[in-house]
């Protein structure tokens, strides 16, 4: 049994360029949206990635399955690095890694009915006889519960929970190892979003899938993942297995997330952490601990000084200047 | 409020008593001397309620020039006072900068200045913190209960996250299909939920909590409401379902003298 993680990601950069906009009067400013990241996942686990607007969860996402290019850094899947590998190898690793988007509606041609978009994949690799094709079309609906007469509909005629099972379908039609879900339940009603994060689970364990799971939401990452990486400004603050982060939280900007998130059981709230101010733009990030504006715990040392991943046990990490010392 | 186009929209029936007055009967002049004032509403996206257009600072003054009688300046500098009130930084120069160069959570906080600029009774938030970051969601939060305090003014707050209307809001309003399905002060529908779609949903709430549970869910999806079922329209997706449910429609019964609940299963 392989104990090698599935994905590996080390040191991580995606930087883009834009013109204008800083207060320097330069031609053009770097966004710094990743901004060296590393972690692993190993193969049936789901990696929760939770942030907010402008942390970089989403373009991780893509340039970890090569839809945007890394600036630096290495993507290991299965022991090869695909951040650099070339466009027609990375056409063959499409089949085994995927992605669901969060615009149930965005991801599907509206002139095309869901029998031709479910057929896309397996004409574009060019796999499976017709006869075959029909068979594994019917079981990619029944697989995610929809009837077979959905085949001859278009999207519109569709509810967002459904359309977001096609898009799961599809994505496990090519039979993947990983799959990145980005903010797969966002858009959807809170009745339906239960639906689509139990399916999910279901299908890893049925088809021993791996995932990075990401969203802005603490809670549904927390249901939908057995390790939660949390995210600021381009860099992964904290990562622990989930039960570790609930009971031990220990980076500020993770307790003031928790704290945060508003609960129906008045047991389970906590007092407000309140942050100071809004979180600083990628283009002009703090210098130091880039934390360091909006943190309650700020001393000297953070002003200056970016603190490293710091090992607290096998099940948690914390890039936190409290927890690091030279 | 009146915001409504008519057509499409139309009130068929019903009352809306404000103060002891029935809304429906008064005149446009007699409604817009309410709206703004008296009543107040903060919607969801503030970069389309906002002009983009004006400044941040004359929006605000606006409301203050028609129903407070302000000259120009002395609004402006009654603004840029509130500004510094809701928490945004260098309110100065943020009275002269447009929506579109604040972020998220600061324009928020524009509408909750313009929103309140007028001391109203009534304040309706309709999803105030949706499309904020939570961090963001919760000094929002703190300040609305902060100002209301100051105020005495009441909140109706309209969002889907229950988890955010348990904690605000002392009374809470279950909707499906555009009737009340239940109504009741929050700790009551909290320990004791009636309505088998409220059940449903503080199920299929996903929690933080030190073991997972699977979530349970609701099948099946919200009816199309220009083709509401002849019964109850909660019938298709409801666990307890009866035969009386399919025909016919529940009535508001009330278990209690603050607690009532849209479903036949309460029929006293």
């Amino acid at each position: 049994m392989d104990n090698n993680p599935l994905i590996q990601v080390k040191k991580l950069k995606k930087y883009f360029t834009v013109r204008g906009g800083s207060s320097f009067l330069h031609d053009t400013s770097k966004v710094r949206a990743v901004d060296d990241v590393s972690f692993d996942i190993h193969k049936g686990d789901t990696l929760g990635l939770v942030g907010e607007s402008g942390c970089g969860k989403s373009t991780l996402g893509r340039t970890i399955i090569r839809l945007l290019e890394p600036t630096s850094g290495n993507i290991f899947f299965k022991g090869i690095d695909i951040a650099t590998i070339s466009n027609s190898k990375i056409k063959e690793t499409r089949k085994q890694i995927q992605i669901i988007f969060q615009d149930p509606s965005g991801s599907l041609n509206p002139r095309r009915t869901i029998r031709e978009i479910l057929m896309e994949p397996f004409i574009i690799h060019n796999v499976l006889t017709p006869k075959e094709r029909e068979k594994k079309i019917k079981y990619l609906l029944d697989i995610v519960g929809l009837a077979s007469y959905f085949l001859k509909r278009y999207p519109h005629e569709l509810s967002g929970g459904q359309k977001q099972r096609i898009n799961i379908s599809r994505a496990i039609a090519l039979n993947p190892e990983f799959i990145v879900c980005d903010e797969p339940v966002s858009a959807l009603d809170a009745s339906i979003q239960a639906q689509v994060i139990n399916l999910l689970g279901d299908l890893q364990k049925e088809l021993l899938l791996t995932y990075l799971f990401i969203s802005h939401n603490l809670n549904v990452v927390y249901q939908a993942s057995n390790k939660i990486a949390v995210m600021y400004l381009g860099k992964i603050v904290e990562i622990a297995d989930f039960k570790e982060l609930y009971l031990n939280p220990l980076h500020p900007y993770t307790k003031a997330l928790l704290s945060a998130v508003p609960q129906i059981d008045p047991k389970e709230r906590t007092q407000r952490l309140l942050l100071k101010g809004d979180v600083p733009s990628p283009i002009n990030i703090p210098s130091g601990c880039r934390f360091h504006t909006r943190c309650s715990k700020c001393f000297d040392k953070c002003k200056v000084l970016e603190p490293p991943m710091t090992t607290i046990n096998e099940k948690h990490s914390v890039a936190c200047n409290l927890y690091f010392n030279v | 409020m009146g915001l409504i186009e008519s057509p499409p929209g139309k009130i068929v029936s019903g009352e809306i008593n404000f103060l002891g007055k029935n809304l429906l009967n008064c005149s446009e002049k007699e409604i817009s001397l309410i709206r703004g004032n008296e009543i107040s509403i903060i919607f969801q996206e503030p970069l389309t309620s906002l002009n983009p257009t004006h400044t941040c600072g004359s929006q605000v003054a606006e409301s203050l020039m028609i129903h407070k009688g302000l000259a120009k300046k002395e609004a402006l500098k009654k603004t840029i006072e509130l500004f510094k009130l809701v928490g945004i930084p260098l309110p100065e120069k943020r009275v002269n900068e447009y929506p579109f160069q604040l972020s998220g959570g600061m324009r928020q906080r524009v509408m909750i200045v313009m929103a309140l600029i007028c001391k109203p009774k009534l304040l309706i938030a309709d999803e105030p913190t949706t499309f904020l970051d939570v961090t963001i969601q919760a000094q929002i939060i703190e300040l609305l209960k902060q100002l209301q305090k100051e105020i005495g003014m009441a909140i109706i707050m309209v969002t889907h996250d229950l988890a955010l209307e348990f904690e605000i809001c002392n009374r809470i309003i279950i909707m499906y299909a555009g009737q009340v399905y239940e109504e009741a002060p929050h700790e009551e529908l909290f320990t004791n939920p009636l309505h088998p779609y409220t059940i449903g949903l503080l199920k299929s709430i996903p929690k933080i909590t030190p073991e997972k549970i699977r979530l349970s869910a609701i099948n099946g999806s919200v009816p199309n409401p220009t083709n509401l079922p002849d019964g109850c329209s909660f019938y298709s997706r409801c666990p307890r379902a009866m035969d009386v449910c399919k025909e016919n429609k529940p009535k508001l019964f009330y278990v209690n003298s603050r607690h009532s609940v849209r479903c036949w299963l309460f029929k006293n």
